[in-house]
């Protein structure tokens, strides 16, 4: 490959190795090898930049910026990498800064950002790539990176204060790295964008599932405590109907101020009543006997005046004729509300009534009736003292009549009751009223039962009090059912509060609900404590658009006599809208009758909205697994039948959401028939085993897609531990599979990359010691990458003796610094041969500007030193020919400069011998010193065409430019007059001295002076004027530019004038420019041409004065 | 005119070939002025001796040949001895044709150019003497007053006095008078020599 020298630049890379045993005694050769090197170190950096992929993979964007931005400021020796990386969510971006290790700078990312804001905004300032040096001093040149399209990923900013910054390779290797980085970026950004989606989901998913199960958890403990208050109360009024029935004890509960009475079932019994009537003051004294009303309604309403307890008898005359005593006990209590209540109990009484009857006929039988039968009665004299007392009452109570006459029977009493006991009795006898009390007295083995103890005067005809009899009656049982009906129904009342549960009876005959518990009113927004609203206001607040719904599911449900349930919204007076759910059973009477509908009234809002939520976050999931193209499905276990499938799992398998669920076996022909036997088995051992399980295969879609799916599925196990079924996902990984299968190829390419090039790569971990070599790179060495695994000692050992402590030199050096670094060392294969290597080596820091690893690229260069020897060897024979072709084309002109100083020795020879011959000595001797003078310029003309036809080697000195550019004027002076070319010069008097080489920078430019004079040619009107400048710049170099008149330059070839065989003469070789410019960039200047104002050509060069290059 | 009141010229732009040609014609006794360039000769002041000019033909600025066609429109007539390094063919011919004594290509022998010098003076001398008779003449002719000058064309021609008469409408002894007043007037002893002298340059049609 024979490469233009005049198409790059030299730099010196302060890191490059010596190249100690090749070529260096031959000087000449050295600018040439320096080209090659620097070269060389191109195609490094480029096949590094090109490495660097492979370690990005799995990184995080900040870690691959980080790993480029150090490459590059190793690579390119720049003043700071600045990164700023655009967040995909729209955080504020990433800002990264790198600075040169070597300097001890300090400045932020954001402080550089704000400098560079003007060319990485939106509208991005396109020019002058010239800012103000944001950590030092001067400008500094930037060059910016845009990542992606539009910038998308973010931009990369690259700065050096060097004067020839960027150059051209330098260009081409920050727009492979950025192109690097941007493929980089974008699949990591992919990678974690997929990762952050999944686990989203995921996080989603488990969030709805426990909300839900929260939901479902108290809806059933709700109901199962309904249940159970149901229970409980059934269970208590059940006992107490018993007790009452038994005891031909009714109970009642009446609200002094309304008509509000509850009946026990006894109740109805004693008067006659049908159970379903409704209880009423009114039916009392239906039943009441004529003579007895007047009676009864003034005790009433004497009690309910004094609020006091009342008991009384009365007869009632009943349906048939029959006449029934009864005696009618209240007892007046404040309720809850403050309202004056009774609470108290009916008593069937005839038979005791008729029994006295019997025993005023016959006394004595009378106490042998009372001692045989099971009850406690006693008799006493009008003054109270004891006269009979039932053998059962003293077993009773454990005493003997003695003591009970000896007044014993007080400590039997409780003694929270003994004294109200005691005084009532008092009061009783003094007036001769019957005294009645329910008191508890105490048993033989110390219990204490309740009793409802009644005493009686029997008079004789006159009035007078003959005995009283009393009796006591063991309410235990009925006292204990009171309490636990009021207990039950204010735990009903809790729980239906609790449950918002209300219930209800509706009587069919009426239509009015004639109950509605304290809940269901609230439900309705009611106040239970206004009582039952009718059926009316119920139905006002029925949310209107359900209304006619509602009653009509009534309706029909008491047409077809069933059971009915209707849900509706209830609209409460404050504006809220609540979901009802009222389900109603029908109760029939004996003769199948349909009489009422009992129900129950349940406020179903919350639930209604927690299966608006469910619904909602299902359509959430459904919406999060189209985005992820990740479903979800269930597979019952037993039967092999797909229990669940999310819209997106039958999207990604190709079916249609919409239509029926498909079949396992339309599932199963989904999967590619090659992979469809792996992944069935893959399955049915994971539930073989009863493991989770994941699975890669591909779908075949009927329209002959093909989709990479990655599914996972789950055991789920019901509470006993048998598995019940599979849930999973299945998750459409094409595009992860395309860019894996993209990743690999491109490992691929670099792996072949690196073999057509001879070139290996390897990592060294700094933590680990881990050390991981391509398959090249042991090829290089002489290994078998199938073989042999590398370590660092393989590749010492394989390195020449005569090379190994320099390369261990360097490389140690290295190291310590933490900088990049190569070498050229030769190795020594197994069999003998020798092979040169060329080895760049990178460290790379993490983000924190830690040292992780050290990249390595080794070259094989053998054949290149080959190449190299010739080459330098054609390009000196190039420059040659260039400079003899030059010399040739300006033969006229340079035997006219010979011929000059010829013909003026000439003339003054003769001269002399005519002075000779007329005697005149001092005429002599100044002619003939005229002849010495002509003779040594015509020698130095000679000289200097030697000097510059010559074959001489490469060597440099110190000299005065201006000097130089006199010398080459005196040569081409002849063909300047000859053009009839006026030349100028402009030469700056204070120049500092030049090291190069001379005749090297004399044939430049001496070939851009006549490159001139030949542009000049072909034009006839206007001056020709050939400028020839020199001039000292600000950076101390020394600016030389040769001007011309000519026709100028095409702009279109502008960019090629400086390569190659390229000529615009038509006998021209077009080596000149391309031999220049290498000259010029060998002693590290710069060589560029321009159009001349008003017309011709500027072609000019800057030289360093110093400073580098100095040894 | 002696070799002393002769003057040589040299313009060349090379300093030693320069000075070389002005010690060579020194040598021969001639006096000689150098200039760089075509610019400072024009420029110079030049005394009125016979004189030449040896010519380099490639000049900065005006080459030798632009500055011979300059004298030719400024009426110098100094002989020109052009020398070139590598003269041409037609460059020479251009040269000759204008006026050139000689073209010399460098190297040349001396003596070919003291010879050339010496054969260029000789035509400037020459020159300058036939310019000094005609001088002379014309300023003789001035004297004529414009009858006499009719009547010297006539006689010139040929015309016998009583022609003349015949010719100008006058008397034949007033046509005597004149020609005796012309010939005295123009110093003429002849007919022959009046008729000589006018062939030199005095303007026929007067």
């Amino acid at each position: 490959m024979i490469v233009p020298p005049g198409r790059f630049r030299v730099s010196a890379r302060s890191s490059a190795a010596g190249n100690q045993h090749d070529l260096s005694q031959d000087g000449e050769m050295k600018q040439t090898i320096d080209e090659i090197r620097r070269l060389r170190g191109c195609i490094n950096d480029l096949i590094s930049v090109q490495a660097l992929p492979a370690m990005w993979t799995g990184q995080e964007p900040a870690q691959i910026v980080s790993t480029l931005l150090d490459v590059l400021i190793g690579m390119l020796r720049l003043d700071f990498a600045y990164a700023r990386l655009k967040d995909p969510a729209g955080e504020s971006p990433i800002e990264l800064l790198r600075l040169p290790q070597s300097r001890n700078l300090t400045a932020s990312p954001q402080d550089i950002g704000h400098v560079l804001q003007p060319w990485l905004g939106d509208d991005p300032q396109k020019w002058p790539l010239l800012v103000r040096n944001p950590i030092g001093d001067g400008d500094v040149s930037i060059v910016p990176l845009r990542l992606g399209l539009r910038d998308k990923i973010g931009v990369i900013v690259a700065g050096s204060q060097r004067a020839d910054f960027p150059g051209e390779t330098e260009r081409l290797l920050l727009s492979v790295a950025a192109n690097q980085a941007a493929i980089g970026l974008q699949e990591a950004r992919l990678l974690s964008e997929q990762k952050r989606v999944a686990e989203e989901l995921d996080q989603r998913v488990a969030q709805r599932t426990s909300q839900l199960l929260v939901a479902n958890e108290e809806l059933e403990k709700e109901i199962a405590e309904r249940k159970r208050a149901e229970e409980k109360l059934r269970t208590s009024q059940a006992f107490l109907t018993e007790a009452q029935s038994i005891s031909h004890t009714g109970s009642f509960g009446w609200r002094g101020s309304s008509e509000d009475i509850f009946w026990s079932e006894e109740t109805f019994r004693i008067f006659q009543y049908d159970p379903t009537t409704k209880p009423s003051v009114a039916l009392v004294f239906q039943r009441t006997h004529p003579d007895d009303v007047a009676f009864a309604k003034q005790a009433i309403e004497r009690a309910s005046q004094d609020e006091k307890d009342f008991d009384f008898e009365h007869r009632l005359l009943m349906p048939d004729g029959s006449i029934k005593h009864v005696r009618v006990v209240g007892h007046a209590e404040r309720g809850q509300s403050g309202e004056l209540e009774f609470v108290g109990a009916v008593m069937d009484v005839t038979a005791a009534r008729e029994a006295e009857q019997q025993i005023r006929l016959d006394e004595r039988e009378l106490r042998t009736t009372i001692e045989t039968i099971p009850a406690t009665v006693l008799s006493l004299h009008p003054d109270g003292s004891i006269d009979f007392v039932s053998q059962s009452w003293l077993d009773y109570l454990g005493l003997s009549l003695e003591e009970m006459s000896g007044g014993a029977w007080r400590s039997a009493i409780h003694p929270e009751d003994r004294d109200q006991v005691l005084n009532n009795w008092q009061v009783a006898l003094a007036a001769g009223e019957p005294f009645e009390i329910e008191v508890r007295h105490r048993r033989a083995d110390g219990k204490y039962r309740w009793f409802l103890v009644r005493c009686v005067p029997l008079r004789d005809e006159k009035g007078n009090i003959v005995k009283w009899y009393g009796t006591h009656f063991d309410i235990e049982d009925r006292k204990r059912g009171e309490e636990k009906l009021r207990r039950s129904e204010a735990y009903l009342a809790e729980a239906q509060r609790l449950t918002h549960t209300g219930s209800f009876v509706r009587n069919l005959g009426t239509g009015e609900p004639y109950y509605s518990s304290d809940e269901n009113a609230r439900l309705f927004g009611f106040d239970p404590e206004r009582g039952v609203p009718s059926i009316e206001e119920f139905r006002q607040r029925v949310h209107p658009e359900d209304r006619a719904r509602a009653r009509e599911t009534y309706e029909r449900a008491e047409r077809e006599q069933t059971r009915c349930e209707v849900d509706y919204r209830a609209v409460l007076p404050d504006g809220t809208i609540r979901y009802h759910r009222a389900i109603g059973h029908p109760v029939f009477n004996a003769a199948g009758g349909l009489v009422e509908y009992i129900g129950t009234t349940m406020d179903v809002t919350e639930r209604k909205r927690a299966e608006e939520k469910l619904r909602r976050s299902e359509a959430y999931l459904a919406e999060a697994q189209r985005l992820t193209h990740t479903g979800s499905w269930a597979l019952n276990v037993a039967t092999g039948v797909p229990t669940h499938s999310s819209e997106e799992h039958l999207r990604l398998l190709g079916f249609d959401p919409e239509s029926d669920a498909p079949s396992s076996e339309e599932f199963r022909q989904r999967i590619h028939p090659e992979d469809r036997d792996s992944a069935l088995e893959t399955m049915d051992r994971a539930i073989g085993l009863r493991t989770d399980f994941e699975s890669d295969f591909r779908v075949l879609l009927p329209d002959g897609t093909i989709k990479y799916l990655h599914a996972t599925g789950h055991p789920v196990f019901n509470a006993a531990g048998d598995l019940v079924e599979y849930m999973g996902t299945s998750w459409d990984v094409t595009e992860r599979k395309r860019a894996e299968e993209k990743l690999q190829r491109s490992e691929a390419y670099l792996h072949e990359a690196q073999k057509l090039g001879h070139m290996g790569s390897s990592a060294t971990n700094v933590f680990s010691g881990a050390f991981v070599a391509s398959p090249e790179l042991l090829r290089i060495f002489g290994y078998d990458p199938d073989k042999d695994k590398p370590t660092m000692e393989m590749f010492r050992e394989r390195v020449h003796p005569d090379d190994l402590p320099s390369t261990l030199e360097i490389h140690d050096k290295g190291r310590s610094e933490k900088i990049a670094y190569e070498m050229d060392y030769r190795i020594v294969l197994p069999d003998r041969s020798i092979k040169h290597v060329h080895t760049v080596t990178h460290p790379v820091f993490d983000h924190s500007g830690d040292l992780v690893e050290y990249i390595d690229m080794t070259m094989d260069v053998t054949e290149r030193k080959r190449a190299e020897a010739a080459l330098l060897k054609a390009q000196a024979e190039l420059a040659h020919v260039t400079r003899v072709a030059t010399l040739g084309e300006m033969t006229a002109s340079i035997s006219h400069e010979i011929n000059q100083p010829l013909g003026a020795m000439v003339n003054n020879a003769n001269a002399c011998l005519r002075w000779l011959a007329a005697s005149k000595l001092e005429e002599v001797q100044r002619s003939a010193m005229l002849v010495v003078a002509d003779g040594h310029r015509a020698g130095e003309i000679i000289a200097r065409i030697r000097a510059l036809a010559q074959k001489a080697p490469t060597r440099k000195d110190w000299f005065d430019i201006n000097k130089a550019i006199h010398e080459v004027i005196v040569l081409a002076r002849s063909e300047v007059q000859g053009n009839r070319v006026s030349l100028k010069t402009q030469l700056a008097g204070d120049l500092p001295p030049i090291l190069g080489d001379r005749v090297q920078l004399q044939q430049v430019l001496l070939n851009l002076m006549m490159n001139a004079i030949e542009a000049m040619r072909g034009v006839d009107e206007g001056p020709r004027d050939l400028w020839v400048d020199s001039e000292r710049l600000e950076s101390t170099d020394v600016l030389i530019a040769v001007r011309d008149s000519g026709s100028g330059l095409d702009p279109q070839s502008l960019d090629r004038l400086f390569e190659a065989f390229y000529t615009t003469k038509p006998d021209g070789l077009g080596m000149g420019l391309a031999i220049s410019r290498s000259i010029i960039e060998a002693h590290g200047g710069r060589l560029w041409a321009t159009a001349n104002a008003p017309r011709g050509a500027v072609f000019q060069f800057t030289l360093p004065t110093g400073g580098e290059g100095v040894s | 005119v002696t070799e002393a009141d002769a003057m040589v010229f040299v313009v060349d732009d090379d300093t030693s070939l320069r000075e070389s040609l002005k010690n060579l014609i020194r040598s021969v006794g001639l006096r000689v002025e150098a200039f760089a360039s075509a610019q400072e000769f024009l420029g110079s002041k030049r005394p009125n001796v016979p004189s030449c000019l040896v010519l380099d033909v490639r000049l900065p600025g005006l080459s030798g040949l632009d500055l011979q066609k300059r004298m030719a429109e400024a009426d110098v007539e100094i002989p020109i001895i052009f020398i070139t390094g590598h003269g041409d063919i037609p460059m020479t011919v251009q040269a000759m044709k204008a006026g050139a004594v000689e073209f010399l290509t460098k190297p040349f022998r001396d003596q070919d150019l003291l010879d050339s010098i010496q054969q260029a003076l000789e035509r400037d001398r020459k020159a300058r003497e036939q310019w000094a008779e005609i001088e002379g003449l014309r300023r003789r002719f001035d004297l004529l007053t414009p009858r006499e000058g009719e009547v010297m064309a006539l006689m010139v021609a040929g015309l016998l006095n009583k022609q003349i008469a015949a010719e100008l409408g006058a008397s034949e002894t007033t046509v005597k008078i004149h020609r005796h007043r012309v010939m005295e007037k123009l110093g003429a002893g002849s007919l022959a020599e009046l008729v000589r002298m006018a062939e030199r340059g005095i303007p026929t049609q007067k």
